[in-house]
């Protein structure tokens, strides 16, 4: 049996194009404000410790050329 | 992994030498507490003809060879161990930064073990990379400069 597809109308295709760039807006602000927060948290973290404690920063060379924490 | 006992071993063998110098870019930063990582030490210093033989000094107790990648362009000095995977560069001069006096003025005393290394401000270290503006520098100067807002925030 052939399957029927139901034209729709250009307006209502652009409203659902409209909310799903809005839903995909949405979803990257709090994406953001979410990283923003740990960063901020990360780095009070460090600014917490004494400066002889925030050590944690260096990244081991290898041979081949490549690095690693 | 965790600087310290490297910057143990720096602060002694440069205390022992007598070598002033004073610890910038990515490890200072570092230590200033912002949220970055090197494979590298960068220092700045007086390249005198005496402080140049110090640092050779020096670079034989780290076991470290001395090159200058940058001659007869710079008098930039890069200490080497591959063994320990120790890389210690020595700068004479540094953008952005007026004098080894001007930035030891406003460098920090951290004790690492018995012995100490100046580090230099994070405002320094952000002015050095911007005028730098290479790729790397700029990259890391949002990090930088949000480290700088919230440690003054924080003193308030």
């Amino acid at each position: 049996m052939k399957k029927r597809i139901k034209a729709r109308h250009p307006k209502a295709l652009r409203a659902e194009a409209l909310r799903a760039e809005a839903l995909r807006a949405e979803a990257l602000c709090s994406l953001h404000k979410e990283s923003e927060k740990n960063e901020n948290e990360q780095i009070l973290a460090r600014l917490s410790l004494p400066a002889n404690k925030r050590t944690h920063f260096l990244r081991m060379r290898f041979s081949w050329g490549g690095s690693a924490l | 992994m965790d600087a310290v006992s490297l910057l143990e071993t720096l602060a002694r063998i440069f205390h022992e030498e007598r070598l002033e110098v004073i610890l910038i870019g990515n490890a200072a930063a570092a230590l200033d507490g912002a949220p970055v990582t090197t494979d590298d030490f960068d220092f700045m210093f007086r390249p005198t003809r005496g402080n140049i033989a110090k640092m050779k000094a020096a670079a034989e107790q780290l076991g470290a060879f001395v090159s200058q990648p940058e001659y007869p362009m710079s008098r930039f000095y890069r200490m080497m161990n591959r063994e320990a995977g120790l890389q210690v560069d020595m700068m004479g001069v540094v953008d952005g930064v007026k004098s080894f006096e001007s930035l030891r003025s406003r460098a920090t005393e951290v004790f690492f073990g018995r012995a100490s290394l100046l580090v230099a401000d994070l405002k320094d270290v952000i002015k050095s990379k911007k005028q730098a503006g290479r790729e790397k520098d700029m990259a890391v100067l949002p990090i930088l400069e949000k480290t700088l807002r919230l440690k003054e925030s924080d003193n308030r």
